[in-house]
């Protein structure tokens, strides 16, 4: 894709306060500019789905301004740059505007575009979080500490994205089961009330028989002349302590007297005791937690992980199958083996093939005879290929009907013998009507990026498929 | 059998001299009546006073309530550590304590670290703080002390050895002579804890009751205190802090005393009284061999500080006239001359005259010293000690003081002469070797 069509497509830039007048704002004409938010609301017009916008100085309501366009239906994914950061920029803008701002922008079309995501299919918040960290790859998901919510953090994020704040929790933890995301640092750790799931939480020492608060600590002497034990306030006289049972002066600890029992009492039911409870009480719903029952959460920031970028590139696979049989390895893996594979080839003198297979007309097939009949085949096929090809090639599910196979220290010539042996398999399911693509590309290559799936997919764009 | 009767003959005789000769009687006693005289009555008066102010006090409240931080200085002390803080905690007092266990070179001392560290955790009462302050390179007593006064944020600052410890109501009578806002330094009261080990610690413990709870109690009537103890003083932390706090060499504590009285002349308000109700508990040397140690190290470093560090401001410019003579009298002449005139004295009596003679003559001596002693021991019975049953105990021990008091100036005379040519001062084992040899040298 060359610049020209770049701009067609993608580029706009908006900038929303006063212009002001930057060294290297070069192209300050670029700007659409709008005098506030408001105005920018009611006046701007859509052309692309990934403008830049950019912030002035002193925005009144930054921070609602920044969540008002992240919840916009068509500005979600846009490229947003302050000039002041303030305390939701972070965790909503993709950075400050300056000097590089302009590379930063058309990296992030660049790979927005090659997302190839149609945007009325997006309509889940996975999607739109995964999409967006994938374009925005340094950003992260970040929690913000808000006094005035009842679980204290949230990510404004996927509030934006339409994820209610009251069930941010488990959906992050639902996803990162699901090994989508991968978490960055922890932030900290909150315990909430376990009725009402608030933070507020107001620990207090408590008489474990009453749960009363108003408890006290009693200390009780023993005077070594008589053996007297009484409270610690029946012997206080004056300045000094006095038995009130002897009246003999008692003056050092050890040697006229000890502290046999030291303990605390509670005020309401009289019961004495050594160590207090500590309870947690909830200061929204008055409920009384035992510290060990409180919900504990620890708030990450999120990244987004191998899987979830493999996801996001090449759609939603069939994860709630188990497809994953012992003899292939995930697409995240595969594209550390090609890596891996390449760099060894590069410096070994390897060759190395690289082979794409891909169902054909599969949606036809499922429409025809269900989704159940169809995993099975899908199943069936690989189980096939698997016998088929050798112990040292590697196999891949990649997207709901493509494999890849790994074929160390093949070049492309030898592939023809591979073509055969599909082909069998092929032939197995002649009564089916579905067919194989199959393309393949050479290793080692010199100039491959970090971003293998990307690069994956241009090489095999760039063959000629040969049917069988 | 002879012999005895013989001396008890010749005794009878120099009695009958005394009573009849009045020549006789000025001839062997002008040194006593001159020295003993007025302190026997400065005391006897300065007792009689304390004891309308104690009565005085007694009847009032406390409301002055400073927070006070106690800097104990640890070194080998172990297990003894444990109950100095202990006694510190359980105080009586109502306001703030802050306990400051500074350990000198917590490296070696990893023991006494140890303790004062599960004490940390143990003590665990309203208004009480425990701190350590671990020094884990040994840097002496003053290093330590300096410490500690860096870091207490008390109004007033206690210092206090790792091995004393104390009465529960000890800080709430030491508080109150701090209300006297004249007042700088407070002298604590000390007393010997293992009095009943040894012959030698029931003397010392005569001897701190009578030099102590007597004579101090007396003489800070008259703001006469001539050392602020080590092991146990008490100073408001803004006046330390501005002479400096505590200097290196050794006998910091005298030499702090003395610091502290070079202001009486130009302040003439100012004042040091004797915690007389603030009791430590300390531990005396057993055995004879310490004891000797320990007066050879405290006699020769008084020589040290008032001849050598202290000579050129010994002048009535700075202590007043009052302080100027006492300490000329009771300072320099008692501890520096008189141990000399005495060993003198007594070899030149042995040498004069026969063998009888002397050792009737000495006997004399010794009855008059007895009877002095017996009438403080009275005295501080009566109307000062606060355990008066217990003290009672040594009365029977009370005969035998007299030699244990000549002894003891044989030794200081012994620590005099070490100090004069050996400068025993710059061996002191309060310090390590170190920090001494970079000490200004007087």
């Amino acid at each position: 894709m060359n610049k020209q069509q770049l701009n067609d497509i993608s580029l706009q830039k908006i900038w929303i306060g006063e212009l002001k007048d930057i060294d290297f704002l070069v192209y300050g004409h670029e700007f659409t500019v709008f005098n506030d938010v408001e105005h920018f609301f009611s006046g701007f017009e859509a052309q692309s789905h990934f403008p830049l916008i950019v912030f002035a100085d002193n925005i009144v309501n930054q921070g609602e301004a920044l969540k008002k366009i992240r919840k916009h239906e068509l500005l979600w994914q846009s490229c947003i740059l302050v000039n002041t950061p303030c305390y939701l920029s972070e965790a909503l803008a993709n950075g400050l505007f300056n000097k590089q701002s302009d590379d930063f922008y058309n990296s992030v079309i660049t790979r927005a575009t090659s997302l190839n995501l149609s945007l009325n299919l997006v309509d889940s918040a996975l999607t739109k979080l995964l999409s967006f960290m994938w374009i925005y790859k340094d950003n992260s998901l970040l929690p913000v500490h808000d006094l005035s919510i009842n679980s204290v953090y949230y990510y404004p994020l996927l509030e934006c994205f339409g994820v209610n704040t009251k069930d941010a929790m488990s959906w992050l933890s639902s996803i990162h089961r699901r090994k989508l995301l991968q978490t960055d640092k922890l932030i900290d750790r909150v315990r909430y009330c376990r009725h009402c799931q608030s933070g507020h939480l107001n620990y207090v020492d408590s008489c474990p028989s009453c749960q009363s608060i108003d408890i006290a600590s009693v200390s009780s002497l023993h005077c070594f002349n008589c053996g007297h034990v009484n409270g610690e306030s029946k012997f206080k006289e004056g300045i000094g302590l006095s038995c009130p049972n002897c009246h003999t002066k008692l003056r050092h600890i050890g040697v006229d007297y000890d502290r046999p029992i030291e303990n605390q009492k509670c005020n309401q039911c009289h019961t004495s005791f050594v160590d207090a409870d500590v309870i947690a009480k909830c200061f929204h719903c008055q409920t009384s937690n035992q510290v060990d029952e409180l919900i504990v959460q620890n708030i990450h920031s999120y990244n987004i992980s191998m899987e979830g970028k493999s996801l996001i590139r090449l759609g939603e696979r069939f994860d709630n199958f188990n497809l994953t049989s012992t003899d292939s390895i995930n697409y995240s893996h595969f594209e550390w083996v090609v890596k891996w594979q390449n760099q060894l080839a590069v410096r070994h003198q390897q060759t190395h093939s690289i082979v794409k297979i891909e169902l054909k007309n599969l949606a036809q097939f499922i429409a025809e005879n269900g989704e159940a009949r169809a995993i099975q085949l899908i199943d069936e096929f690989e189980s096939r290929i698997n016998e088929s090809i050798r112990t040292t090639d590697i196999c891949c599910l990649a997207g709901e009907h493509t494999l890849l196979l790994m074929l160390p220290n093949t070049t492309i010539e030898h592939l023809s013998f591979v073509y055969q042996k599909l082909k069998g398999i092929s032939l197995l399911n002649k009564n089916s009507d579905f067919s194989l693509s199959i393309k393949g590309i050479p290793l080692p290559s010199k100039e491959m990026p970090d971003e293998i799936g990307v690069w994956l997919e241009q090489q095999f764009a760039a063959q000629q498929e040969s049917v069988l | 059998m002879s012999t005895l009767s013989t001396l008890i003959h010749i005794t009878e005789q120099i009695m009958f001299y005394v009573q009849s000769n009045v020549l006789v009687l000025v001839k062997f006693i002008p040194l006593y009546l001159i020295y003993e005289l007025p302190l026997f009555l400065i005391i006897t008066f300065g007792i009689i006073k304390w004891t309308k102010e104690k009565t005085r006090i007694n009847n009032t409240k406390l409301f002055y309530l400073p927070k006070v931080s106690c800097v104990i200085t640890c070194y080998a002390e172990g297990d003894a550590v444990k109950e100095t803080i202990q006694s510190l905690v359980e105080q009586t007092y109502p306001g703030k304590i802050e306990i400051i266990a500074v350990i000198d070179g917590a490296v070696q001392n990893n023991h006494t670290y140890h303790v004062a560290k599960e004490c940390k955790q143990l003590f665990k009462r309203k208004n009480r703080e425990i701190v350590l302050l671990p020094k884990w390179q040994r840097g002496g007593r003053v290093s330590t002390l300096n410490a500690g006064l860096s870091y207490a944020k008390g109004e007033i600052i206690v210092n206090v050895d790792a091995d004393t410890s104390f009465d529960n109501d000890m800080m709430a009578n030491l508080v109150r002579l701090f209300e006297d806002p004249n007042v700088p330094a407070v002298g604590g009261a000390l007393r010997v804890r293992n009095v009943n080990k040894t012959l030698w610690t029931r003397m010392q413990a005569i001897e701190y009751l009578i030099s102590m709870q007597g004579g101090k109690t007396g003489l800070a009537q008259c703001n006469l205190i001539n050392n602020i103890s080590g092991a146990f003083g008490a100073f408001r932390r803004d006046f330390l802090k501005q002479i400096g706090g505590w200097d290196t060499h050794t006998a910091e504590d005298l030499d702090l005393t003395v610091r502290i009285k070079q202001y009486f002349k130009r302040y003439p308000n100012l004042k040091i009284p004797y915690a007389t109700a603030s009791i430590a508990h300390t531990d005396a040397p057993q055995s004879f061999k310490e004891l000797v140690l320990q007066r050879l190290r405290w006699d020769g470093d008084l020589l040290f500080l008032y001849l050598r560090k202290h000579w050129p401001a010994f002048s009535p410019k700075l202590l007043g006239w009052k302080n100027f003579l006492f300490t000329l009298f009771y300072g320099y002449l008692q501890n520096v001359m008189l141990p000399f005139v005495i060993f003198v004295y007594f070899v030149g009596v042995a040498i004069i005259y026969p063998w009888q003679f002397s050792l009737a003559l000495i006997f004399v001596i010794y009855a008059l010293y007895l009877l002095t002693i017996g009438y403080f021991y009275l005295l501080v019975l009566v109307s000062v000690s606060e355990r008066p049953k217990q003290d009672f105990t040594l009365f029977l021990w009370l005969p035998l003081y007299p030699i244990y008091a000549f002894i003891m100036r044989l030794v200081c005379c012994f620590a005099l002469v070490n100090e004069v040519f050996r400068r025993s001062h710059e061996e002191s084992s309060m310090a390590p070797w170190w920090v001494l040899k970079r000490g200004q040298k007087f």
